[in-house]
């Protein structure tokens, strides 16, 4: 059972918590403009990380806020917390970096500057 | 019967204390201390059970959990416990075990005949002979190879006993009380941190319990003592004794399975749960596990009286009981030298030491040949004899590559072996935190390589097999364990002195050869005892192309028996490697799972044990109500809902018509408490009400409801409710009962992360409100009694709308809102208000004949008004135009949740499945629900399918079986009729609207 | 204005909390308070009005700090989250404290929401209280790690909680669902049962 470490409550069973799927998957803004394969990219589409995956993560039965974790999905290790709008800075998204895990609320991260439509708008509240 | 091997020397053993004790239907005398196995050793005792498949008279092998034979059941009645291993089964007044794998008795096994046709049971025998036809699989092969196999007899009886967990924090837990557990305990614990020492012994010391070292130049026990007394007098450590380590998860989440009351007795302290499983999670963790000493793979090797080297250098030095009275010991290592030397001290015969190295040199073989045991070298032990105890062996030469034999055999009676094959560290733990392992080739064994979680292993677990350099790991490992969790400065302790004797690498001969090649004559060469796997089985495995070592297991069962392989597996995958012509790294191991050693069911529930603590059930404010009338019960997740209230003699289908007539016919009374409320607040509650419903929010008048759906990204329906507006700014929002936590989640997922800057505020008010539904055309009559002060007339209370008033003498919310499609009123109070609101509306409804109604009455009702239940005519894969309903999304909108999918591709062709309602040929006939549906009355294999039944009723108020089902392209196909296939039935069903009643709408005003 | 109407959903497991409590210096008590005014607040603590407004209905400011709670005189604010506070007050005061604060907080973004209904309170006291909390609930409940002025939402056992410590005797609070009360109280009164031979 993962121990998570929620940004307002500290430290909790896996239990206490919902998981939400992969992170920093925005909604576009104008979803008519879309076709229907880059609909289909927001919708269903996700990675299949080995190695680090940030994904959302929801306190259900504490503060019920949804926050990031970067997560090791060979290892379980969870190389960081981030709340929701934050950023979090690694330097290869898919290797195991601890000494990086640091959050930072001011550069995206190189893997979300090449994606611009993959950042939310919580995301891009922070970015501005 | 007199203990005939017990000697004067046992260290653990209070020969004065006299403990009389049954074993399979024989009296016997043991002494305080022992262990069932220890007594039994005492006795002379050596047959305790037969072999899994070929019923072979076995021995006790192990002194401790690793033990593959001494299977037991232990007690009789309800508390009987099958599978226990005598070796660690603490002796108690009047216990009562048998062998559990034995039929009449285990001196005369019926089935040992398996024995005389063991070629027939090689590897893979199950699957290769049970495999058809499948209708014997249950009936036949499965109760067969359960009788044949034994594995004990569960009781019938409720278990008396209880159970309990605790869970528990600490900054460094230590896994293992031998000498380097307890010296990271002393260093950790010195640090003021939270330390945890546990081990599954009786008490603390390990291997130091068993042997005659020696440490500050006392014997070891008496620094063992001193530690532990050292350790009782920290308030910062918690000893746990008895207590097996079974399981590491996750995060250093750790769990510990302590037996609290099984040594005074079955039944003796009830006021004690009998097992806890303790939950740790530590900060940092040292595995001080040790290691298993390993079998060797010879010529019939499984006869009663041979053991393992070191168990039997236990029995004597612990428990003071003999192995035999003439062994031979039998190695490819210095350490069991020492086991010969201390069983010659204890008074045993032993003559000799067969070694399979070339050369014996080492200071221990020298100090053995003064003792005047003779030391033959580069031999083995290619022969045994005796059937229900060693008789007698032959050893011979045998070649330096370990392949044949190349002397003369020469024979020895004996009725003891002791054998070592060298060590296997218990690598077990640290394997299931997901640490990497590496193997040693000088140490002939797997060891902890890289770790994956904050841990460290000290001792013998990490192959530091010499005394003085585990209690220096051990310190050192505390120390900084102790640092890493925040405490102390990481400098270790002192390590206490221990006389160390230098010991020479062993030769690993992972098969002894036999006069014959290994699996072509009658001489057996064991490697798993419990499952009688042997190294033909393997070398079978490996020709018939399980290559990998997890197949290997699966075809020849190695490992898979209640000791999980604790001595088989590197002999297994060893003698797989030299098959195939790989190094053994080249094969690797299987994964090592929880638990470590069977854990009971029991202690797995704890306090659940008995069901009603399980998972938690859920009641309204009304249960009591409902219980005292009769009501009839129907689990809805947690919650427990009024399913229906049968009167005297009726069944479920007379109660439910005699319910569903009288809210049409009269007024009905539904408890709709568990429904989902989120009190929605600020000023941009509507505009997000319009991203999340499919409908038209902004220009909803406060006072009203409205009924929506939500969708996923996807299009497809995932919930749905009334929503109604308190204020300009402020919303009542209803869920459906299952859905209600998931949706808040899901409103406030959008909420944080896409629109942060809308202010809105969601809390859940699910059980601030009881919600008691009236309804039926004398519901408006019922309502004015309730409450004079409020006006019901349909021009000031109009449907789909809300007001707030005085109800019965309480505050209250009205909805005027319908999901049975005739006149009616969800009353809303708050929850300690509920039950009184109840009891009024059944006293004052009492004159209209008012009946209380269940959740299956409301099922029925609302499908003679076609109104979807979300769960169950829906799966996550209907949109809201498959469901008929286009009239629910607002063509205005240019977005909301789901929208966009619409227009894929898939969504939007027009053969979808969609929902309609079924009425069958025959009006009594209720189609069942799933039932498949098909155009055709016959059809081709496969048949094709077009879609299935998702509700199905009697309707009391239609006098005819009506469903509904998603049917593929059902909505051009009205009138038509398929059929509906029910485990063979075919019946014919006519597509037609799923609303089946008062189709124009007219009942709802009353 | 005394309420006749309003029964407690637990009411029927009141003589079974007398008979399950362990009293003595070892002991542990389980008991109900039911009826408490419960007043959910939701809002912007960055925002001086805000936290001016609730000081002046309650003479407390809104904690900040997570897991934690205020006090003065018989009204208590838990912090719950970043933005949703939760005041617990006496009997009958909940009518009274939601009008006052709506009136003190108009125009500004903010939910205030009377939810008196929606947990009842549990309080579990004595020597053995904090083991039968360890066997309950998967926090850190050393003394060390759980301290009077805590409040948490968690689980116990498997319902939803908000858990204060109230002080050092031990004395906890549950604030459980009304729909889980009677299984919670089953569960603890299970938990408790072994104290009543060592007590």
């Amino acid at each position: 059972m993962l121990y998570i470490k929620c940004p307002w409550c500290g430290e909790r069973d896996e239990t206490e918590y919902h998981y939400g799927g992969e992170a920093h998957i925005a909604r576009p803004e104008n979803p008519d403009e879309l076709t229907d394969a880059e609909w289909a990219e927001y919708v269903f589409m996700r990675t299949n990380t080995k190695g680090v995956h940030r994904e959302r993560w929801v306190h259900s039965d504490g503060c019920r806020r949804w926050f990031n974790v970067a997560r090791n999905t060979v290892t379980n290790e969870i190389v960081a917390v981030y709340k929701a709008g934050e950023k979090l800075d690694l330097p290869d998204a898919t290797a195991p970096v601890k000494a990086a895990a640091k959050a930072s609320a001011k550069s995206p991260a190189p893997s979300e500057a090449k994606k611009p439509a993959r950042k939310t708008a919580a995301d891009k509240k922070e970015g501005a | 019967m007199t203990e005939k091997f017990r000697t004067s020397q046992g260290t653990r053993v209070d020969r004065s204390k006299v403990i009389n004790f049954t074993f399979n239907g024989k009296a016997y005398r043991g002494a305080e201390g022992d262990t069932l196995a220890s007594a039994l050793v005492a006795n002379g005792v050596h047959l305790v059970g037969r072999s899994f498949k070929t019923h072979r008279p076995r021995g006790i092998l192990t002194c401790g959990s690793e033990e593959p034979n001494a299977i037991i059941q232990l007690e009789t009645g309800p508390r009987s416990e099958p599978n226990l291993r005598a070796t660690q089964i603490e002796l108690y007044e009047g216990l009562i075990a048998k062998s559990v794998n034995c039929w009449p008795s285990v001196n005369f096994d019926v089935l040992a005949v398996n024995g005389l046709a063991s070629r027939l049971f090689v590897a893979g025998f199950y699957y290769k002979t049970f495999m058809d036809p499948k209708s014997m699989w249950m009936t036949v092969y499965e109760p067969m190879i359960r009788r044949m196999a034994g594995l004990g007899v569960l009781p019938r009886e409720k278990d008396p006993d209880t159970y309990d967990h605790m869970n528990e924090f600490c900054e460094v837990m230590v896994i293992g009380a031998g000498p380097a557990g307890l010296a990271a305990a002393l260093a950790a614990g010195k640090s003021g941190a939270r330390v945890v020492l546990c081990d599954e012994q009786v008490e603390f010391g390990g291997s130091l319990l068993n042997s005659k070292e020696i440490i500050d130049g006392r014997p070891a026990l008496e620094w063992v003592a001193s530690a532990v007394a050292e350790l009782e007098a920290m308030d910062n450590v918690r000893l746990l004794k008895r207590a097996n380590a079974f399981g590491y998860y996750d995060h250093n989440y750790i769990t510990v399975h302590e037996r609290r009351t099984d040594h005074f007795g079955p039944g003796a302290k009830p006021e004690l749960a009998r097992h806890r499983v303790w939950h740790f999670r530590a900060k940092q963790v040292v595995l001080a596990t040790g290691s298993h000493e390993r079998p060797l793979v010879f010529a019939d090797n499984d006869r009663p009286g041979i053991m393992l080297a070191a168990s039997g250098q236990a029995y004597a030095n612990r428990y003071g009981a003999l192995p035999g009275k003439r062994g031979v010991v039998f190695t490819n290592n210095d350490s069991a030298y020492k086991v010969a030397i201390d069983l010659v001290d204890a008074g045993m015969a032993i003559p000799l030491v067969v070694d399979l190295r070339e050369v014996a040199d080492g200071e221990l073989p020298n100090t053995a040949r003064q003792k005047g045991i003779e030391v033959v070298t580069g031999a083995g032990i290619v022969a045994t004899e005796g059937r229900k105890r060693l008789k007698a062996i032959e050893i011979a030469q045998i070649s330096s590559d370990g392949e044949k034999i190349t002397g003369a055999k020469r024979r020895i009676e004996c009725d003891t072996i002791l054998m070592s094959g060298g060590w296997n560290p218990a690598v077990h733990l640290f394997s299931q935190s997901i640490g990497k392992l590496r193997y040693d080739e000088e140490k002939a064994c797997f060891l902890p390589n890289i770790s994956s979680q904050k841990e460290r292993t000290v001792g013998a677990c990490k192959g530091t097999f010499d005394l003085q350099s585990a209690l220096e790991e051990g310190m050192t490992a505390g120390a900084l364990a102790a640092q890493d969790s925040g405490f102390g400065k990481g400098k270790a302790p002192a390590a206490p002195k221990a006389v160390v004797v230098a010991e020479k690498p062993l030769k690993a001969i992972w098969v002894v050869p036999t006069d014959h090649p290994v699996g072509q004559g009658p001489r057996k060469h064991f490697v798993d005892y419990q499952h009688d796997v042997t190294a033909a089985d393997i070398m079978l495995a490996a020709r018939e192309g399980m290559h990998s070592v997890e197949h290997m297991k699966r075809f020849t069962t190695t490992g898979m028996a209640t000791d999980q392989g604790k001595l088989s597996n590197v002999n297994g995958l060893a003698i797989l490697s030299a098959q195939l012509g790989k190094a053994i790294p080249q094969v690797g191991t299987t994964t090592f799972r929880p638990p470590y050693t069977p854990v009971t069911f029991g202690a797995l529930a704890g306090r659940g044990i008995n069901g009603d603590l399980a998972d938690p059930v859920r009641r309204t404010p009304m249960y009591s109500w409902h219980l005292e009338h009769g009501a009839t019960f129907e689990p809805v997740g947690q919650w427990q809902r009024a399913w229906y209230y049968p009167k005297a003699g009726e069944d479920m289908h007379a109660a439910v018509t005699r319910e569903s007539k009288a809210l049409r016919d009269g007024v009905g009374i539904l408890d709709a408490s568990t429904l989902g409320k989120i009190d929605i607040q600020g000023k941009d509650a509507a505009q997000f009400l319009n991203m999340i419903y499919t409908n038209a929010w902004l220009k909803l008048p406060v006072g009203s409801c409205r009924y929506g759906f939500m969708l996923k990204e996807d299009g497809m329906v995932f919930d749905d409710g009334v929503t109604s507006r308190l204020g300009e700014n402020h919303f009542h929002m209803t869920t459906t009962t299952g859905g209600a936590a998931g949706v808040l989640d899901w409103l406030e997922e959008y909420l944080q992360t896409e629109w942060p800057d809308l202010e809105v505020y969601c809390t859940s008010v699910t059980e601030e409100w009881s919600t008691l539904s009236i309804g039926g055309p004398k519901a408006r009559a019922l309502m004015e009694e309730l409450a004079p002060e409020m006006d019901f007339s349909n021009e000031a209370f109009p449907f789909m709308t809300w007001r707030e008033g005085e109800v019965a003498g309480v505050p209250a919310r009205v909805f005027r809102i319908s999901f049975t499609g005739d006149l009616s009123y969800e009353i809303n109070v708050r929850n300690w208000h509920g039950l009184h609101m109840w009891e009024k509306c059944m006293e004052l409804g009492a004159k209209y004949d008012i009946t209380p109604y269940g959740t299956e009455t409301m099922h029925v009702l609302r499908a003679e008004k076609g109104f979807v239940i979300i769960g169950q005519d829906t799966d996550g894969t209907q949109t809201p135009q498959d469901l008929g309903m286009d009239w629910i999304i607002a063509k205005s909108k240019s977005d909301f949740i789901g929208r966009r999918s619409f227009v894929r591709e898939d969504t939007k062709r027009p053969d979808r499945k969609q929902l309609v309602g079924l009425m069958t040929e025959n009006p009594k006939e209720v189609l069942t629900e799933g039932a498949q549906l098909t155009y055709e009355r016959v059809n081709p294999t496969p048949a094709p399918m077009v879609g299935h039944v998702t509700s199905a009723y009697w309707s009391p108020n239609l006098d005819h079986s009506i469903a509904m089902a998603m049917v593929k392209d059902g909505h051009n196909r009205m009138g038509q009729w398929i059929y509906a296939h029910d485990r063979g039935k075919v019946t014919k069903v006519k597509i037609v609207s799923p609303v089946f009643y008062d189709q124009k709408g007219e009942r709802r005003d009353g | 204005m005394v309420d006749n109407f309003r029964r407690s959903i637990i009411a029927n497991k009141a003589e079974a909390m007398v008979n399950g409590s362990v009293t003595g210096d070892n002991g542990v008590v389980l008991t109900e308070i039911p009826f408490l005014a419960q007043v959910n607040i939701r809002g912007n603590s960055d925002d001086k009005k805000f936290v001016a407004g609730v000081k002046s209905v309650t003479g407390l400011a809104v904690p900040t700090t997570p897991n934690s709670y205020v006090t003065k005189g018989d009204l208590t604010i838990f912090w719950l989250s970043p933005d949703e506070w939760q005041i617990i007050g006496p009997v009958d005061a909940q009518n009274d404290l939601v009008a006052k604060l709506r009136d003190a907080l108009s125009g500004q973004h903010v939910a205030v929401i009377d939810v008196s209904g929606n947990r009842t309170t549990l309080e579990l006291s004595g020597a053995q209280a904090r083991n039968v909390m360890k066997k309950s609930c998967r926090l850190d409940m050393d003394p060390q790690s759980f301290v009077p002025g805590q409040v948490v939402q968690t689980r116990v056992a498997k319902a939803p909680v908000i858990l204060q410590m109230l002080d050092d005797k031990p004395v906890f609070r549950m604030f459980v669902r009304p729909s889980f009360a009677e299984y919670l109280v089953d569960w603890l009164l299970d938990a408790m049962s072994e104290y009543r031979y060592s007590a």
